[in-house]
């Protein structure tokens, strides 16, 4: 009896369903009770970064170590899914605009080793924009470009390595030097062509930059129909760095010229960007209005795409209300009414991630392997590794996290992938008996937690939570059967 | 005839533009490596003064001695004091508009990108001695349209970042912003968004703000560079040179010569600023 009445001062339990265990009483009183759990880095008199746990309420905006917005499904969330529409890791605060024209250009050049296939991309796309910019200008300056500086650029663009960025650059040179002193060309087809490239390869700032250009540069009628397109796309870019208020003004533009030339479907897309927006910032009920309207007017084969977008995102908002059996209901129609399979693979890693919450993780499993063999998107394939290798770690597979981590270290991560590839090896160092170089890892996580703002990541450094596979309803059972045969076909 | 005779008078001050002197030098201080520095000397040949300095302490004497219109500057040039000691030196000295002239590197471009400034000509890429004589010729100008910005800083700190942006692109190239649709598209809104926004920000209507920044530019093309009106109407989208002298006489009660004749760049700048703000102080 005395030991049960010390237990009873000592232990707490929150009156969720789950009914979590607290040793202080303040914290169960909170928990599942409108508040969430959340963290921050803060650094001691040394300098060592420590975490701070702290409740907020629940469903408000969050201010991270950078100032960022703290990404919505990353919360208690088993697994990552930054990739997705609802899971960019925002960087620092909204940045004022700077006089320089692609200055994404020069700091992404700044910022990367001469000489390397990344710099030859980004300085041969640097030099193609400079170009395009003198062509803009050539009816004002009475000067189109010479023969001199197509050269140039024609020598940049051959040092890019052959693919998709090399054949866009390419034409969008060719281009200019074909029409270089017509009054119209179909420059800002290719820059668009061009931007998707970018934005493919998960150079968010980049293809920012271009779509920006795109917009600058509009000013002929056929200009102004591509322009909602556009700012939709540029949109889900400044969405991916962080920068909502960019994103909201983008967004908000599109929707005002697509009503102007009475693009339907351009202007449901964008109001699906802004509800998107609206649950990054945490207004889920606002999310949730706009989407179920947007889902309910999107009618027709034509607006399949439209559907499926709104969909998707009204999934994301499930994930975030931890609702993952609606989520995965939800993702799946988006997944199948998609047709490009850009979006297909983004909506797939979506379905994982909620599929993983629930406890299937043989079902994300699949689903990740199948993003990561065969996504032509890079930083979705690497989510899908990242993930695969935290699955690795819960399920105690070592030789598969092993596989997976020495394929990671291999890629360029940036930043957010960096932040996440660390925690994941530091767990599966923990996990497997290694405590020195997880101790490494979760230090270097929190660096680049710190660095990069992410708090997630840094409550991530929590060891690594682990539950046994849990039984299907039959609804998710239908479509954990559809994934394990979709990862049967294409793996 | 005496329609005919009229006539003739009313365009008189416009058509004498042309007895103006050529385009007059540029004073440029030079910072760059001799690499560069060669092709700055072709570029300059025989139009503007080049003044060469190989030190940050020569820089920071020459631009002291305030004739400067123009600094070129390779943050990787003499002793590669890069951005970190370039950019509180150049700060110093906000009167000059500074050009970066530097060669495709992560370092230089790192410091390009830390430097913020709105001008850089990259070494072997876009440095032909036509588009940078360009670039320097319109160097004095970037430092009109900042004064006249300046003066409306106060109203410009509350209109939205795109639309600020907007308003020094106006100003700074107003020949590629040549219609209200144009300059709305620029800021990212609707036009009646725009309209709002700016009368909200107290400043005038679009096609007001697009005539004061056509205005500024022909002051400066009249008054630094001599050139006539007929070779500037076409450049700034004016149907014919009669067009922009009225437009000019509209504005500021003058016409272009009578304009940069008597009204130095400090009243101008001020007469300008009276007129973007709709409710002047």
């Amino acid at each position: 009896m005395l030991d049960l009445g010390r237990m009873e001062q000592r232990v707490f339990y929150c009156q969720g369903p789950e009914a979590h265990v607290w040793s202080d009483p303040d914290d169960a009183g909170k928990c599942c009770n409108g508040y969430e759990r959340a963290v921050e880095i803060q650094r001691d008199a040394q300098g060592n970064a420590q975490l701070a746990y702290y409740w907020r309420p629940l469903h408000s905006p969050v201010v991270g170590i950078a100032g960022g917005v703290t990404p919505l499904a990353s919360r208690s969330m088993p697994m990552e899914s930054p990739g997705c529409a609802f899971g960019d890791e925002p960087r620092s605060g909204e940045e004022g605009l700077s006089p320089l024209r692609h200055i994404a250009y020069f700091e992404a050049l700044g910022a990367s080793e001469t000489g390397t296939p990344e710099w030859e991309a980004t300085s041969a796309g640097l030099v193609v924009l400079r170009l395009v910019d003198r062509w803009v200008w050539r009816h004002v300056r009475e000067r189109a470009p010479t023969f001199r500086e197509f050269v140039t650029v024609r020598r940049a663009i051959a040092r890019v390595g052959p693919g998709a960025m090399r054949a866009a650059l390419g034409e969008l040179a060719s281009a200019v030097a074909v029409f270089s002193s017509a009054r119209a060309a179909p420059v800002n087809d290719c820059l668009m062509a061009y931007a998707q490239v970018l934005q493919d390869g998960a150079q968010w700032s980049l293809a920012a930059d271009v779509y920006d250009t795109v917009l600058m540069n509009a000013r002929s009628a056929s200009d102004a129909r591509a322009l909602p397109v556009c700012a939709v796309r540029a949109g889900l870019c400044l969405r991916m760095m962080g920068k909502l208020r960019d994103a909201d003004r983008v967004y908000r533009f599109g929707l005002d010229v697509a009503s102007e030339i009475g693009d339907r479907h351009s202007a449901m897309l964008a109001r699906v960007g802004l509800a998107a927006v609206a649950a990054q910032r945490g207004e889920l009920p606002e999310a949730e209005s706009v989407l179920d309207q947007v889902i309910v007017d999107a009618v027709g084969p034509e607006l399949k795409a439209v559907r499926a977008a709104a969909l998707h995102d009204r999934g994301g908002v499930a994930i975030v209300r931890q609702e993952y059996e609606r989520a995965v209901l939800l993702l799946y129609e988006a997944f199948t009414l998609y047709q490009d399979v850009a979006n297909r693979d983004r909506a797939l890693n979506d379905l994982a991630t909620a599929l993983g919450s629930l406890g299937l993780r043989g079902a994300a499993h699949d689903a990740y392997f199948v993003i990561h063999s065969t996504s032509h998107q890079r930083d979705l394939r690497w989510w899908a590794g990242l993930n695969l290798m935290r699955l690795a770690v819960l399920e105690h597979n070592e030789s598969d996290f092993e596989q997976y981590r020495l394929r990671l270290r291999r890629e360029s991560l940036t930043g957010t992938h960096a932040a996440h590839y660390a925690l994941f090896v530091g767990e599966g160092h923990a996990r497997f008996g290694r405590p020195d170089r997880a101790r490494r890892a979760f230090s270097r996580a929190a660096e680049l937690a710190l660095e990069f703002g992410l708090p997630s990541v840094a409550a991530g450094a929590i060891a690594a939570r682990g539950s046994s596979e849990v039984a299907a309803t039959p609804a998710v059972a239908r479509v954990v059967t559809a994934i394990r045969a979709l990862a049967g076909v294409e793996s | 005839m005496r329609l005919h005779l009229g006539r003739r008078l009313r365009v008189l001050p416009a058509l004498a533009d042309h007895v103006l002197p050529s385009t007059r030098s540029i004073d440029v201080i030079a910072f760059l490596p001799d690499r560069l520095l060669q092709t700055l000397r072709v570029v300059a040949a025989g139009r503007h003064e080049v003044t060469t300095v190989a030190t940050m302490s020569e820089l920071d004497a020459a631009l002291r001695q305030g004739r400067a219109d123009c600094a070129v500057v390779d943050p990787q040039g003499p002793g590669r004091p890069g951005a970190e000691r370039l950019g509180p030196l150049l700060a110093r000295y906000p009167g000059v508009h500074v050009v970066v002239y530097t060669t495709l590197t992560a370092d230089s471009m790192h410091d390009v990108a830390a430097l913020g400034v709105r001008d850089v000509v990259l070494f072997n890429c876009d440095d032909r001695p036509t588009y940078f004589r360009d670039l320097l010729e319109t160097a004095p100008a970037a430092s009109l349209t900042d004064d006249v910005l300046a003066r409306v800083e106060g109203a410009l700190t509350t209109v939205r970042p795109e639309l600020r942006r907007a308003l020094a692109e106006l100003f700074r190239a107003p020949e590629t912003i040549r219609s209200v649709d144009a300059f709305r598209r620029v800021a990212g809104m609707s036009r009646m968004t725009l309209g709002r926004a700016l009368t909200k920000a107290g400043l005038t209507s679009p096609s007001g703000l697009l005539r004061s920044a056509r205005v500024v530019r022909v002051y400066f093309l009249v008054r630094r560079g001599g050139l006539r009106l007929k070779i500037i109407a076409p450049r700034l989208g004016y149907s014919s040179p009669r067009k922009l002298a009225d437009e000019c006489k509209a504005l500021t009660g003058l016409t272009p010569m009578l304009l940069s004749r008597t009204v130095d760049p400090d009243e101008f700048s001020a007469l300008i600023a009276r007129k973007l703000l709709r409710h002047p102080l």
